[in-house]
């Protein structure tokens, strides 16, 4: 589904490169996860896999275009829901008509139906909703659209506790594998039980790429008085020291996304190694 | 899926016609207030104004305001929080340029012709109830309405490309670079003329006494319908250029 390859992109105006060499391969029916810092270029990379940057060298597909290219049957396979954006003055159903038509497989009842699920008030002016709100119309409109690849950037900002609930809940009832979800955002906790692969970007490429299945079977993690000297990573918390191991036993333990970022970014040699395709095998 | 489809051209075109309705209808009906105040207080009876005064108008309507109007063409482009649903909006760039080329360019002026024509009649009609004074009926023929229409087409194109370089303040900055443009060509043929036709120069004519130069000039400058045509074919292929390029380094720079 997505086929990136020795992609360079820098931003004119600013200086270095942001990424220099980045590569990932994301197969169809996937639901991952983007994790990177401030900075890190989450953003950039899904702007330019929506075809909204260019790169400077290097390849990139996506559903077999290159997004650069931008062309029409491109744009109806893929949605972006940004974090930030501004919808117009008109009521949910103008707003359906006006665009939805313009995507070829284009649900009409399911937005209603998702719009009533996420209960966004109707008919009200777009414009007039809380950003919130204004993310699930955005969101429900995008599973009606029936892209296959549906991009993400900080979907769960803004939105309340019992939202963020429902959003887990609706992407994995309109996932299948047919399409890829792939969601970009620091609130890993949002992720938590709702993804199935975890992307890592720092330092200008993809430090870690592995399903959470993979991740899970690998490491143990643990909760410890003491850090111990063997440990991959650890970190204090209230209980005591939560502690990544290699998972030598074969002991399943539940993956904690925000341990497993700390360790990717502050030991990516440690997990290199752990991930690396012999080490898999 | 093609570059052009009719179809999804259709919903382009309307989507972007509802986009700029209210804007163009409110300027509409502030026109219209505009025009039967100056109707009722410049009109007298047994009195035609020269110019006649629906000639300016109409000037006012079809420039002065078809510019604004092209001038903010592109400005949910440029708007930070608008410019993904334009631009991830699944239509081609032929058929988004199209789009708004065609409705500020040449179904403003059939638009302008019509509306201009209903508030003329409107006008008149009141100025005739109440003062007993009406001129003749504005035509969209007539000569100085057509070499309008002209102008009009010339001049949107280079407003629309402006419109889509500059994120703020298209009209001005369109304006200013343009002025600059004709005063640096204008520089440099006369520098060009001065160092070519030395011998013919005089300062009693602006360029050189040369009646061969003159006449193969001349039919350039001719306001003719082919070469509004071959002017606006050019211009429409610069712009969809600048429109490619522009696009990619805006988003890339500014998203």
């Amino acid at each position: 589904m997505i086929h990136v390859e020795n992609l360079g992109f820098r931003y004119k105006r600013r200086g270095n490169a942001l990424f220099s060499n980045l590569s990932l391969h994301l197969p169809a029916g996937t639901l991952c996860g983007l994790l990177g810092a401030n900075g890190a270029g989450k953003s950039s990379l899904l702007k330019i896999l929506s075809g909204l940057s260019f790169t400077q060298h290097g390849q990139c597909r996506v559903l077999g275009h290159e997004p650069a290219r931008r062309t029409p049957e491109f744009l109806a396979d893929v949605f972006l829901l940004p974090e930030e954006f501004q919808l117009p003055a008109i009521e949910a159903a103008a707003y359906a008509e006006r665009f939805g038509t313009l995507y070829p497989r284009f649900n009409r009842d399911q937005f209603d139906h998702l719009l009533d699920e996420l209960q966004v008030p109707r008919p009200q002016k777009l414009n007039t909703l809380s950003q919130g709100q204004k993310k699930k119309v955005l969101l429900a409109f995008g599973l009606a659209t029936n892209a296959r690849l549906l991009i993400m950037d900080e979907p769960t900002n803004g939105l309340d506790i019992p939202s963020k609930s429902q959003f887990r809940g609706l992407l994995i009832d309109h996932f299948d594998t047919e399409r890829s979800f792939l969601i970009s955002t620091h609130q890993v906790h949002d992720l938590q039980g709702l993804i199935d692969s975890v992307m890592v970007l720092a330092q200008g490429e993809i430090l870690l790429h592995a399903t959470v299945e993979a991740l899970e079977s690998r490491l143990q993690i643990t909760v410890e008085p003491a850090a111990p000297a063997d440990a991959l990573y650890a970190e204090k918390s209230l209980e005591g020291f939560k502690v990544i191991r290699e998972n030598e036993g074969g002991q399943e333990s539940r993956l904690d996304l925000e341990l497993m970022f700390g360790l990717v970014t502050k030991g990516p040699l440690k997990v290199r190694e752990l991930f690396r395709p012999e080490a898999r095998a | 899926m093609s570059q052009f489809s009719l179809s999804r051209f259709t919903r382009v075109i309307q989507n972007d016609a509802l986009r700029i309705a209210k804007p163009v209808v409110f300027g509409t009906l502030a026109l219209l207030g505009l025009t039967v105040l100056i109707y009722l207080t410049n009109f007298t009876a047994g009195h035609v104004t020269d110019p006649p005064v629906h000639e300016v108008l109409f000037g006012i309507f079809l420039v002065g305001a078809g510019l604004i109007v092209t001038s903010m063409a592109f400005q949910d482009m440029h708007h930070p929080l608008e410019r993904y649903q334009y631009l991830m909006l699944p239509c081609s760039n032929v058929e988004r340029i199209l789009s708004r080329y065609l409705l500020t360019g040449p179904l403003f002026i059939l638009y302008a012709v019509v509306a201009f024509s209903g508030m003329d009649w409107l006008g008149n009609l009141l100025t005739d109830a109440w003062k007993g004074a009406r001129e003749p009926l504005f035509s969209p023929f007539s000569v100085s309405a057509v070499v309008l229409l002209r102008v009009y087409l010339g001049v949107h194109i280079v407003m629309l490309t402006g419109a889509i370089c500059f994120r703020s303040y298209a009209l001005i900055k369109t304006a200013l670079s343009v002025i600059l443009l004709l005063v640096g060509l204008a520089a440099t043929s006369y520098v060009a003329t001065r160092i070519f036709y030395w011998d013919a120069f005089t300062w009693n004519r602006f360029g050189p006494d040369d009646d061969s130069l003159n006449m193969l000039v001349a039919p350039i400058f001719t306001a003719t319908w082919a070469n509004v045509a071959v002017v606006t074919g050019f211009a429409l292929w610069i712009l969809y250029v600048a429109y490619r390029c522009l696009s990619t380094h805006e988003v890339q720079d500014e998203l």
